[in-house]
């Protein structure tokens, strides 16, 4: 669903993730300088990626191309041989590669002299020469070869890190995002200038604030709204937020979307609404609703919003506009097309279109004049669908534009005498659709029909899990085939996805399939089984990377849970469900949990035991999310019990944990730590430790919170020990930070300050952003102590900025101490003074904040005063700062 | 549970073990008594702790989570606990809950001692 891009942030990647330099070359001739290449990579730390000859379960071309895929820089190196040219292909593997690299940097190295080079190659060292986006270099050794490399490779390095590196590296899951929200394109974009001149006009001047993109699909308009949205660049404070309603048909469920892409997560009894008023907090804010048509009766929340936001407008993608007050309709037209028969045209943007798209694989497309015309004609059938000319254009690999014009003629004939219903251009679209769907091999086609399962992206790995039902379904090569024809795009971090226009025609497909059934259920399986297993990494110290991966799969966790629930899988949905507890809690998406929760419950007397446990366990955490103690607490009771008959001590512990969570703040102390007792034994006998320290460790967090220091620091310790048996890194971390405050409380400042210090450093390598936070308010509490009061304020900017961006409920402990230190702080600064130094540490990243905490610890030791004000480097405005549910003492 | 309304008796047992007497009830309530019994049973640095339940009346599930932090707390200060004492009953319970997996459950006092 919506796609998000953070362009603030640094990437955090664990130390294999390097950079990946494509190594492109004939094989034997260049043997020794490939390896030379290799080590000049590697000397670098970078990682080098070369396709090699021998046996694998794939194809050659969808190998080197999977690989290239992947890889952020192209080298190639050139000799005399231009390359095998494998059969039905018309350039060699070489030159695949050289045209696949894109918009890579790539460094060209021509080995001299070459008195027999092979004519193919000298083409092909022509055009490289005639790209001025291509540095080429000559050398005669491979230990030549080795120092260029190395040395270009470096400067590229410097020069991509000062025009910020981010850039370079795509390739891994980010942390959720804060600023401007934009989906990759891969498409071309041709003939739209008028438009976007217009429609820039329209958004900059204060009068219109709802422009409303209309017209058939496949016309355009979400490729028009995305280009619009890169070319503004200044103007909305408040962040440009893309959100695709693609994957939504429930219109009640556009607010909570457009509330989940602005990060605005749930609170008490905060409508969605509310959220993002306070979200974008009168700031100048756009947002792009993409796909309107499948939820239209959302139109008066989108006229609410705009009530409600002053400062706030809207563009929106639709096949209808939305009829409401102050709407403006924007009819996206197709492509200007040649007018006569026979006009070759080659200024119209919709032969343009074909042009450019076909030249990927055809480079000397559309030199010809009569090929020209061909084209034109091509377009003029198509009547300038975009969509359409890029589905033809794709052809042009295997069919000459003769070959394509004569069957699309065919086709596009054939159907004018069916679907009489549909307007002309939806059936034009339609019929090439089916033109193109028919050109298709039968590996293709099936695979095609039963992508249509995923909703949003998907990947590589989840394609093969889900789609290959006979042995002899290659894949990878087959979804690369699909990629070539256009039907599938590459999406963002190496995934996969279609057009909204073709995933529904797809789905038309699969839908007319006896095997639609099956396909149905190995997604709604494979996407258990991955939320299970990341579920189980939200544990560990890569919490940030699993908790990325868990949403790009959103889409599809939403489609998975539909369908278990629709179908009556309900064991599966109860399962998915619990399985996404702790997802959801990091998130905060407390309404939709409930909306999943509810829907389950409704089933729950024709339930089994467990499934009910499970019902029961869901449905009472995300009523206490939603404050809603009153529906919670019993249904948390009725599943510790349920799963204590089914013999369940997991389910059962983790339950007590919850309702001793939930259970409201003046509770009687006894109750609690009696409740933690029952869930560590039944989570001992259950074998999971690791979850045995989360009881132990809220047992802390409840005896710190109530003045029980002793016992604290005696559970804390036991906790630290526990963790450090079981490598857990986080849950060392968080046994520091409690007994950080043990040693506040008791005056040991010393001894607080090394073990938030400790806390900052593991926060700072994991970019763990709860920890860090955590971390920096214990500093605060230091610095405090210390009579530092700006640091304090600093610190404690930093720190609110942090625990907010990890989604993650405060720690329960630590809260009741550092509102009073809040307090304490302002009171000795003073309003104005705690609000500027507040600030200033709220817009900190969390390297920089880091930095901070640990710079000022040896400045305040050696006695320094002033504070390092060079070290803040602003991250972003400071904004309301979320007040998550605030339930005082044990955490889940 | 920081306040001790109830004490358990310890006594040594060679030179390195002692022995805490168990009695009454073993809930929530009894941590405290727990704990404290325990510090003073390792105060003189023994590596073994025996836990005699011959005059246990009473277990909940919040008792075992108390043996399970007990448990931990002497991992982590890495001494050995055992048991002795216990009826049928809750010898099913100790492997019902897996205690017995890691506290040893003696026959009786000598065979505890010997071992």
């Amino acid at each position: 669903m919506p796609s998000s891009v953070d362009t603030s942030t640094p990437v955090i990647r664990t130390p294999d993730q390097r950079l990946r330099v494509f190594i492109s070359s004939t094989l034997q001739e260049l043997a020794p300088e490939r390896e030379a290449a290799a080590r000049a990579i590697r000397h670098l730390r970078l990682a080098p990626v070369m396709f090699e000859l021998g046996a694998r379960p794939h194809a050659p071309r969808s190998l080197y191309r999977a690989y290239l895929d992947q890889s952020q820089v192209f080298v190639g190196i050139y000799w005399q041989r231009y390359g095998w040219v494998a059969p039905g292909e018309q350039v060699s593997g070489v030159e695949d590669e050289y045209r696949l690299a894109g918009n890579r940097p790539r460094l060209i190295y021509i080995k001299t002299p070459a008195p027999d080079r092979e004519p193919g190659l000298r083409e092909l060292l022509d055009l490289i020469r005639s790209d001025d986006h291509a540095s080429y270099k000559s050398f005669s050794s491979a230990s030549e070869l080795r120092a260029l490399i190395e040395n270009d490779l470096a400067v590229l390095l410097s020069e991509r890190f000062l025009a910020g590196g981010a850039q370079l590296l795509p390739a891994a899951p980010r942390r959720p995002v804060r600023s401007t929200h934009l989906p990759a394109s891969t498409s071309s974009f041709i003939g739209r200038e008028a438009e976007m001149a217009a429609i820039l006009e329209l958004l900059g001047g204060s009068q219109t604030r709802l422009v409303t993109l209309t017209g058939p699909g496949g016309v355009g308009k979400t490729r028009l709204s995305l280009e619009v949205v890169r070319t503004l660049t200044r103007g909305f404070s408040g962040g440009v937020h893309v959100v695709s309603l693609a994957n939504i048909s429930d219109p009640a469920l556009v607010i909570s979307a457009i509330a989940q892409q602005l990060g605005a997560t749930q609170q008490d009894a905060v409508s969605p609404l509310d959220r993002v008023r306070e979200r974008l907090s009168g700031r100048r804010a756009l947002i792009v609703l993409d796909n309107f048509e499948q939820v239209v009766g959302a139109a008066p929340t989108v006229a609410e919003l705009l009530a409600a936001n002053p400062r706030l407008s809207v563009l929106v993608t639709s096949r209808t506009p939305l009829q409401i007050r102050g709407e403006t309709e924007f009819e996206v037209r197709p492509l200007p097309v040649p007018q006569m028969r026979g006009e070759s045209s080659p200024g119209a943007a919709a032969v343009q279109l074909f042009v450019q798209r076909a030249r990927a694989m055809r480079p000397n497309i559309g030199k010809q004049e009569s090929e020209l015309a061909t084209i034109a004609e091509i377009c003029r059938r198509l009547d300038g669908l975009p969509l359409a000319i890029e589905l033809a254009a794709a052809r042009t690999r295997i069919l000459s534009p003769e070959a394509i014009l004569s069957r699309l003629g065919n086709a596009l004939g054939l159907l004018t005498h069916g679907a009489l219903d549909l307007p002309d251009r939806q059936r034009t679209l339609r019929a090439t659709l089916d033109w193109s769907f028919d050109l298709l091999d039968d590996a293709e086609r099936t695979l095609f029909t039963r992508l249509a399962v995923f909703a949003g992206e998907w990947t590589l790995e989840a394609a093969e899990a889900v789609c290959q039902r006979e042995t002899d379904l290659d894949v990878l090569d087959t979804l690369m085939g699909l990629v070539d024809r256009s039907l599938v795009q590459r999406g963002t971090d190496g995934r996969f996805r279609m057009l909204n226009v073709i995933q529904e025609y797809a789905h038309e497909r699969l839908a007319v399939r006896p095997e639609r059934e099956a396909v149905e259920a190995a997604h709604a399986k494979y996407v258990l089984e991955f939320v299970q297993s990341a579920a189980a990494q939200l544990r560990g110290s890569d919490q940030q990377t699993w908790r990325a991966l868990l949403a790009a799969e959103q889409d599809n966790v939403r489609a998975a849970m539909r369908w278990m629930l629709d179908s009556g899988d309900l064991v599966s949905a109860s399962k998915l469900q619990v399985a996404l507890i702790a997802y959801w809690w990091i998130q905060g998406y407390a309404t939709e949990a409930r909306r999943w929760s509810d829907a389950l419950l409704a089933h729950v007397d024709s339930l089994d035991p467990a499934t009910t446990a499970r019902a029961n366990l869901a449905g009472g955490v995300a009523c206490a999310w939603e404050g809603d103690d009153a529906s919670g607490i019993p249904l948390l009771e009725r599943a510790v019990a349920q799963f204590h008959e089914i013999s369940d001590p997991l389910g059962a512990g983790v339950a007590e944990m919850a309702l001793a969570y939930v259970l409201p703040p003046a509770t009687e102390y006894a109750r609690k730590q009696t409740l933690l007792l029952e869930s560590a034994a039944d989570l001992y006998q259950s074998g999971d430790l690791w979850t045995v320290n989360v009881a132990l460790q809220s047992r802390a967090d409840v005896a710190l919170a109530s003045g029980h220091i002793v016992d604290a620091r005696e559970l804390y310790e036991d906790g630290l020990e526990l963790a450090r048996q079981q490598a857990d890194i986080r849950g060392r971390a968080q046994a520091e930070v409690g007994l950080g405050f043990v040693a506040l409380q008791t005056n040991d400042v010393t001894r607080a300050q090394q073990l938030f210090d400790a806390t900052v450093q593991v926060g700072l390598e994991l970019g763990n952003p709860e920890l860090l936070g955590h971390a920096l308010r214990g500093l605060a509490g230091v610095a405090h102590t210390r009579a530092q009061q700006h640091r304090a304020a600093v610190l404690l900017g930093a720190a609110r900025s942090l625990v907010d961006e990890s989604g993650v409920v405060d720690w329960p402990a630590a809260r009741q101490l550092w509102t009073q230190l809040e307090h304490a702080v302002q009171r000795r600064l003073g309003t104005a003074r705690f609000a500027a130094a507040f600030g200033q540490g709220h817009a900190l990243s969390l390297s920089a904040a880091a930095q901070f905490a640990l710079g000022r610890t040896l400045s305040s030791s050696k006695g320094t005063r002033s504070c390092a004000d060079a070290e803040l480097r602003p991250r972003h405005p400071p904004t309301v700062s979320r007040q998550r549910r605030r339930r005082d003492e044990v955490r889940v | 549970m920081s306040e001790v309304q109830q004490q358990l008796a310890v006594r040594s047992a060679g030179s390195n073990s002692s022995i805490i007497d168990v009695s009454g009830d073993v809930t929530a309530a009894t941590e405290a008594a727990l704990m404290d019994a325990y510090a003073r049973a390792t105060a003189s640095g023994v590596c073994t702790v025996l836990l005699d339940f011959s005059a246990l009346e009473y277990m909940n599930s919040s008792g075992i989570g108390l043996l399970v932090t007990l448990l931990i707390r002497a991992n982590r200060q890495g001494q050995r606990i055992g048991a002795f004492g216990l009826t049928a009953h809750y010898r099913d319970i100790f492997e019902l809950t897996r205690l017995d997996e890691a506290i040893h459950i003696y026959d009786g006092e000598p065979a505890a001692i010997a071992a």
